[in-house]
């Protein structure tokens, strides 16, 4: 739920969504577990994956700290960058207000964007983002 | 059951029968004066008999704006006043109760993480023992 959280805030971000390609007409991004894009969605695109965290809670609530890896994947053509793109979704992100279900989220904070090329050569940013959340 | 290991999580700390929720770690340090009467009838070491006793509880408060319990303890940190019948007991209500003064009334500002109060209670007085029967 915290990955689709995340989802929510960056897709109603119009600076965000302006710069992405398109999936079934909607903003291509992505919260499968797999941290893939459909093969048919365009570039931009972007996966939101929750990748691990820690222990976080009170005596009165269980909680955790939830590592979030955001993967900008974009073109490999040359002249074509998504540097711009990966920026914006830290500065999205980052000091955020999410609603996860089923949960308060307490603070969200994102890195700065880190290369993150895949093998053939598609150019990638991640931005890795933490929130800390109590169960309601 | 005896033998059983037990985690911080378990246990409850309560103002009164007010459950301090917010709470993450928690310590309660006793302690004793030691006073020493060594003579040389002690062999070559020291000895010591027991002086007076004191406790406290130290607590992490996770900050929430308008939490009663926080504001009650901010209440009686800056008005001097004591706290009433807090308690530090097991799973199983086997603890200690006392009355304390709010000494340390800390808030925690990192620019990156949660705002946290530290707060240090301390005790007035000896810490009665609790069973769930007493």
């Amino acid at each position: 739920m915290i990955a689709e959280a995340i989802y929510n805030l960056l897709n109603a971000e119009s600076t965000v969504t302006d710069l992405l390609g398109k999936y079934e007409n909607e903003p291509a991004i992505f919260t499968f577990d797999q941290g893939v894009a459909p093969s048919d969605a365009t570039v931009p695109h972007i996966s939101i994956m929750e990748v691990g965290g820690g222990e976080f809670g009170t005596r009165g609530s269980q909680g955790a700290e939830v590592l979030i890896q955001i993967d900008i994947w974009g073109s490999n053509k040359l002249g074509e960058s998504i540097r711009p793109l990966a920026w914006r979704v830290k500065e999205v992100v980052d000091r955020g207000r999410i609603t996860p279900v089923g949960y308060t989220s307490l603070l969200l904070v994102a890195d700065p964007p880190q290369r993150n090329d895949d093998r053939e050569g598609f150019p990638g940013y991640r931005v890795i983002a933490r929130t800390k959340v109590l169960k309601n | 059951m005896a033998g059983e290991g037990t985690a911080g999580f378990d246990f409850v700390l309560k103002i009164g029968s007010d459950e301090v929720g917010r709470a993450r770690d928690v310590t309660v340090p006793m302690t004793r004066d030691e006073l020493e009467d060594t003579d040389r009838s002690n062999d070559g070491f020291k000895s010591f008999i027991a002086g007076l006793g004191e406790w406290q509880v130290d607590l992490e408060l996770l900050y929430e704006s308008g939490n009663t319990i926080q504001d009650s303890i901010e209440s009686a940190f800056l008005n001097g006043t004591g706290l009433s019948d807090v308690s530090v007991l097991d799973q199983n209500g086997v603890g200690f109760i006392g009355d304390f003064i709010v000494i340390n009334f800390t808030r925690n500002e990192p620019l990156n993480d949660v705002v946290t109060h530290t707060v240090t209670l301390k005790g007035c007085g000896k810490p009665t023992k609790v069973t769930p029967a007493s």
